[in-house]
Parts: C-alpha cells; structure tokens; sequence
C-alpha cells in the first residue's frame, strides 16, 4: 500500500519536474537586462526584440501548442497597434488605457473569426487566416480618414508610463516597458501551458482525431485560445505603437504575419522560449546586415530557414538536445574523436561558403558598378590593391560604402580547404576498400 | 434497467453507390460481451464509426440506454459514457502515457477548461490516470513518451485512453491488431478484467479470442447483419459457415 502511494506521488512529481523553472530560464530573464548596460545605445532596437518576442509568443499558443498554422496573423498585431494609436491621436495617449482597448478590441476580433478557425486544419486554415490577414490590411489602408492609410497615422501622442516615465529618445523607457509587459506576458502564458488546458492544447496538436474520441470539445479549446493569442498579438501591437509613436500599414502587412511565422519556426515552435531565441537572432542579424547590404538579408534568411528545417525541423532550441544525442550515440560506439573532426569540418565548410558567397556580394555591390571589364575586377576578389582598386576606392570613397575586404575571400579560401580535409579523411577501415579494388583490377 | 446499453436502429449509410451499412439494428444489453466479426470490408469499423457519431448515419436512430444521441456530436457521446478505441492507433505520440491518460480524465471531469492552475494541482486526476495505466501493467513506463512505447504497450494505452473516460459502453475495434498471436491473448485478459458495469463490444478476426471472450457474436457481411447468437449457435449456423468461415472447422 506505502508502495503504490510512492508510485502515485512519483507520476505527479514526474509532471511537477516540467512546471519547474530551469536555471536556464533564470540566465535568460537576467540575461535580458544586459542591454540597459551593454548597449545603451541600442535600446530601441531591444524593445523591438522584446515586442516581437511578444508577437512570436502569441504565435506559438496557437501553433507551436495546438497546431493551428496562421498565416495572417498581423491582423490581431495591427488591430492593436492601430487601436492604441489611434486613442493616443484622441487625446487618450496614456499607456495603460491603450493597452487594454488594444486588448479588447484584438481579443473582440479573435473571438469573432476563432468560429470559422475551429472549424477548418491544413490548407483551408492557412487560406482562411492568410485572407482575414488581407482584409484587414486593406480595411486600414482604405479607411485613411480613421488610420491615415499608406501615409501612417498622423499625430501619435503617447503619455507617460504611469504618468511618471516619458518615451525618450534612448529607447530606455521603450525597453523597460516592453519587456515588462513580455515577462507578465510570458508568466501567464507559461502558466497556461502547464494547465489541463495547455495539455488539451498540445492534444489537439497531437492528435486531433482522438480528441473528440475521448470526450474533448476541441472547437471550443481552439475558440478559447485563438482569442488569448488575439489578444496577447494586440498588446504587442500597442506596445509597439506606444514605444515608436508611429503606426503605419507595416503593423498589419503580410510580412509581418511571414515574419512572426519564420521566428518562430526558426527558434523553435511549442517551446515557449523558442519566439524569443528567434526574435532575438532575427532582429539582431537584421539590424547587422541594414549596414552591411540590406537587400540581400532574405537572400540569407532563406539559407538559414532551409537549413534549419532539413536539419533542426524543431528550431534552434531544439539543436543543443540533437547534438547532445548524436554525441552520446557516437560515444557509445567509441567514435568520439570522428564525431569532434567531422562536426568541426561540416562546420568549417559551412562558413566558407557562408563567407564565400558574401565575399562574391560584397566583391560586386562593390566593384561592379567601376567603369572596368570583368577581367580586370576580378583580381580585386584576392588583392585589395591594383587598378581596380584604386579606380573604385576613389570613386566610391566619397559615398561612404565600407569598401569590400579580399580577407574575407581569403579566410574563406582557407575554411574550404581545411573543412574539406577534415570531411574527408577516412577511417583505416574504409582504407581498406581501395585495397581490395586494386586486388580486383589485378585479376585480369 | 431493462433498456440496453446501446441499441441501433435501422441505421443505414451510404457512400454513392457504396453502400456500407443497411438497416443495422442491434441492442446490446447492459453489461454484455459482444464480438462482431465478418469478413474484411462488411463494414464494422463502419458501424462503430457510426455508432460514434464520427460518421453521420443517412438513417435510424441510435439509442445509449434511455437516450437518444443520434444527433450528438462525438465528444458529447464520449461524455454520455459511449468511448472506442481504433483499429490502428490514434494516439498522442508526443505525449507521455501519463499526460494521455491525464488529459482524458480531465476532459471528463471538467478540468480541462482551466488555464490557470498547474496540472499537478489536480492530483486526482493525476492519480486516476496512473491507476488505469497501473490496471493495464502500464505503470512502470507512464512518464515514457507514447511515441517510445512498445507497440503492445500502445495497443493497451487506446484502451488506457478510452477507460479513463469512464464508459458505460466500450467500442474495441480490433483490440488487438499488429499484436503478436500470443501476446494478445494477454491484453485480451485485460478486456476480460474489464468491470461488468462496462458494456463491451469489440471487433476481433482471431475466432479462438472471440469464441473464448464474447458471450454473443454478431456476424456482419456486406453492410448488413446475417445472424446473431451465441457462440455455440454462430459455430453451427451454416451460412456463417458458408459466407465468412469458409467451412473452416469451428465448434
């Protein structure tokens, strides 16, 4: 009887393990304070990290819990940054007023369109939410009288936080409200995830042919968190809003609903922390290359996303637990040192081509607009001195565009060779088959 | 006390020209085992997807004891005590058999709707699972993700999931399929364990399970029933010889 006790409590506690907090969480909320004093002059850049986070994080009930794949989800996104906006334009500028009627108004709209998406999965939902994402677009773009059309809403005028902090330039205040909105956020949806119905959520996305099987009402669990996600996609729109003071179609686009949608399959989808690592990687990188050659940051964000979906299918946080695993299988092989060479030499390649075709970009937004054949701007792939050099460093000195570094070539030259090494040394096993084709070839 | 457990009425479907159930009338009584056995294609999946409501019937009414739930959504069948399991499995492969067998429990007890508090507050639904995955020698591997579990474990985990509803009738279809000869006899000898408040009906091809298991048969062929009876009379009908043993010996 004592035993059968033990065992009972041992299948709770084997429940309550997952609800505790990892050390891990601990560095990542206190790793989020770092950029008040590492960066302060990147302030306004972390609040839109910590917005976005917020907007994947609405994502991620939906999709990463209970599989419902949107593909228009800037609509609950702009709904609240319009709403706030335009209070603010009628002299209800203050935070705290305009986050609740984002919230309203964006859980009003979810509640309202969660009737059709509990009824459709696949395709037919993709379509659903990609048109809602459509029509409310224009709806703000059309009635410009009321959101200021393509031109943005004019005469944003937020109010202090709390009657207290202004919004000021540095982005300090910006930051420090957005990401305490993300971390009470965050808590209560964390919380919801551990509930019974965070564990009818992740049914649902398990298996949605069972649920009705063993009595769940699954259209109404959809109905109940398609409007929390509205909602919780409203607040970032309004916090977004308030802390730029500025709302423009941008807030409601398609890119923004593919965007949301790349984060959090990059990061990792049904990980709660998975929005946040993309957020975070997606901004960050973004705000990289604008400096660097901006038309080309797709170009990049398509290798990354294939990448990670042929080779993490879970995102990012997922990749620590597949290395983990794949180690411990070649350890139990004893093929540890194989493991370490090709890891490094699969990693080394990688970088080359990544430098690679970076040094090629760069080499051509560079030189390719100098008034010289293409034989005599190649050398400047290997050489940062010669004819072509000096024609365009006087030319483009003046426009102010960082000139292109044949370094890059070079170390990428250098990755190439040494990964290739590396991948393709062989075992002494596979030595012997060589071997055993040339005893073949001697036969006749 | 008298009404059957679940009784269907002149339930007919058809898909074009296919037709897959015509004027299917049984009643089960109240604590009975039933076997329901035909050749492949006679259409008894069909029936308990019918019976169900995951199918919707082109006519007849079905009856669970005293209420009609003909025009009931499936979940709201669960809810009336009417569960199933699937020929093949239709699990929740991500989650543990513990959280499976939890989530069902607490669909039932109406803790479902809560997005506030931790599952671990509600230890008696904790509890309750562990005990049905306990009752079915499941214990042991309940944490382990269903995904990892062996097949034979997942074949008694879609029992686990549909006890947990607490029915009064259970719907087995093929309890036993992809499970090796002599295994099933094992999970076969759960079923049996099964309380006789529950009423079972299940779909099984190996006779020796059905004719060692079932108190009466029913024996299905093309959409409708041809007999029904007790095992020693469906061993010596003739034409259940004829249609669906093929005169294999039997009884």
């Amino acid at each position: 009887m004592a035993a059968t006790a033990t065992a009972v409590s041992d299948a709770g506690m084997a429940l309550e393990a997952q609800t505790r907090w990892h050390p891990a969480e601990f560095v990542f909320w206190a790793a989020t304070l770092l950029p008040f004093v590492l960066f302060p002059n990147h302030l306004q850049l972390a609040s839109q990290v910590a917005i976005t986070a917020l907007f994947a994080l609405s994502l991620d009930l939906i999709l990463g819990y209970a599989g419902i794949v949107s593909l228009g989800h800037a609509a609950f996104f702009g709904l609240g940054a319009y709403t706030a906006g335009i209070l603010s334009v009628h002299r209800w500028g203050d935070p705290f007023v305009g986050l609740v009627a984002a919230m309203a108004v964006a859980g009003l709209f979810g509640y309202a369109t969660s009737f059709i998406v509990a009824r459709f999965r696949h395709l037919t939902l993709i379509m659903i939410t990609l048109g809602l994402g459509f029509l409310l677009h224009e709806v703000a773009n059309q009635a410009s009288w009321l959101t200021g059309g393509s031109d943005g809403l004019q005469g944003v005028q937020i109010g202090p936080l709390a009657g207290l902090f202004r919004f000021d330039l540095y982005g300090y205040t910006a930051y420090t409200y957005s990401l305490i909105v993300l971390f009470l956020v965050f808590l209560a949806v964390r919380r919801l995830i551990h509930s019974p119905f965070g564990l009818s959520l992740r049914g649902i996305r398990e298996n949605p042919v069972r649920m009705p099987a063993i009595g769940a009402p699954s259209a109404s669990h959809i109905r109940k968190v398609y409007t929390i996600s509205a909602v919780i996609a409203g607040i970032a729109g309004a916090v977004l809003a308030q802390t730029t003071s500025t709302v423009s179609l941008g807030a409601i686009n398609f890119e923004r609903s593919a965007d949301v949608l790349i984060i959090l399959v990059l990061g990792g989808a049904g990980r709660l922390y998975g929005g946040l690592i993309g957020a975070i990687i997606f901004l960050v990188a973004r705000d990289q290359f604008s400096g660097l050659a901006p038309q080309f940051w797709y170009f990049w964000m398509g290798h990354l996303l294939v990448l990670v979906v042929l080779f993490v299918p879970g995102g990012l946080l997922d990749a620590p637990g597949r290395i983990r695993n794949a180690w411990r299988r070649r350890r139990a092989e004893g093929r540890q040192a194989e493991f370490v060479r090709r890891a490094a030499g699969v990693s080394l390649l990688a970088s080359s081509y990544a430098l690679l075709v970076i040094s090629l970009l760069w080499w051509w937004s560079f030189f390719g607009k100098a008034p010289l054949a293409l034989g005599q701007l190649l050398p400047c792939l290997l050489h940062s001195t010669g004819p072509c050099a000096d024609t365009a460093l006087a030319a483009y000195a003046i426009v102010g565009q960082r000139p292109y570094p044949p370094s890059i070539m070079w170390i990428g030259l250098g990755c190439l060779a040494v990964g290739w090494l590396l991948v393709a040394i062989r075992r002494p096993r596979a030595k012997a088959l060589p071997g055993t084709s040339t005893g073949g070839s001697t036969v006749p | 006390m008298t009404a059957p457990a679940l009784a269907t009425q002149g339930l007919d479907k058809s898909f074009g020209s296919l037709v897959v159930a015509s004027d299917i009338s049984i009643a089960i009584p109240q604590g009975a085992r039933y076997a329901l056995i035909g050749p492949n294609g006679a259409g008894k999946t069909t029936l308990i997807n019918l019976m169900t409501g995951m199918l919707r019937p082109d006519g007849g009414r079905i009856r669970l004891g005293e209420t009609d739930i003909t025009s009931l959504a499936p979940d709201q069948r669960v809810k009336r005590g009417l569960a199933r399991t699937f020929q093949i499995n239709t699990l929740f492969p991500h989650l543990s058999a513990l959280e499976a067998v939890t989530l069902a429990v607490c669909e039932r007890q109406g803790y479902a709707g809560n997005f506030w508090r931790g599952l671990p507050a509600f230890s008696d639904a904790v509890d309750e699972a562990h005990a049905i995955l306990k009752s079915l020698s499941l214990g042991p591997d309940a944490t382990r993700l269903t995904r990892e579990l062996a097949y034979g474990q997942q074949r008694l985990l879609e029992i686990a999931l549909a006890l947990a509803t607490r029915p009064k009738v259970l719907l087995l279809d093929e309890p036993a399929a992809g499970v090796p000869r002599e295994e099933s006899g094992e999970l076969f000898a759960a079923i049996a364990g099964l309380s006789q408040d529950i009423t079972v009906l299940f779909i099984e091809h190996d006779m020796d399970i059905v004719f060692r298991f079932a108190s009466r048969i029913i024996v299905m062929v093309a959409g409708s029933i041809l007999v029904e009876g007790t095992p020693q009379e469906i061993a010596a009908d003739q034409r259940v010889r004829e249609v669906y043993l093929g005169g294999a010996k039997h009884g």
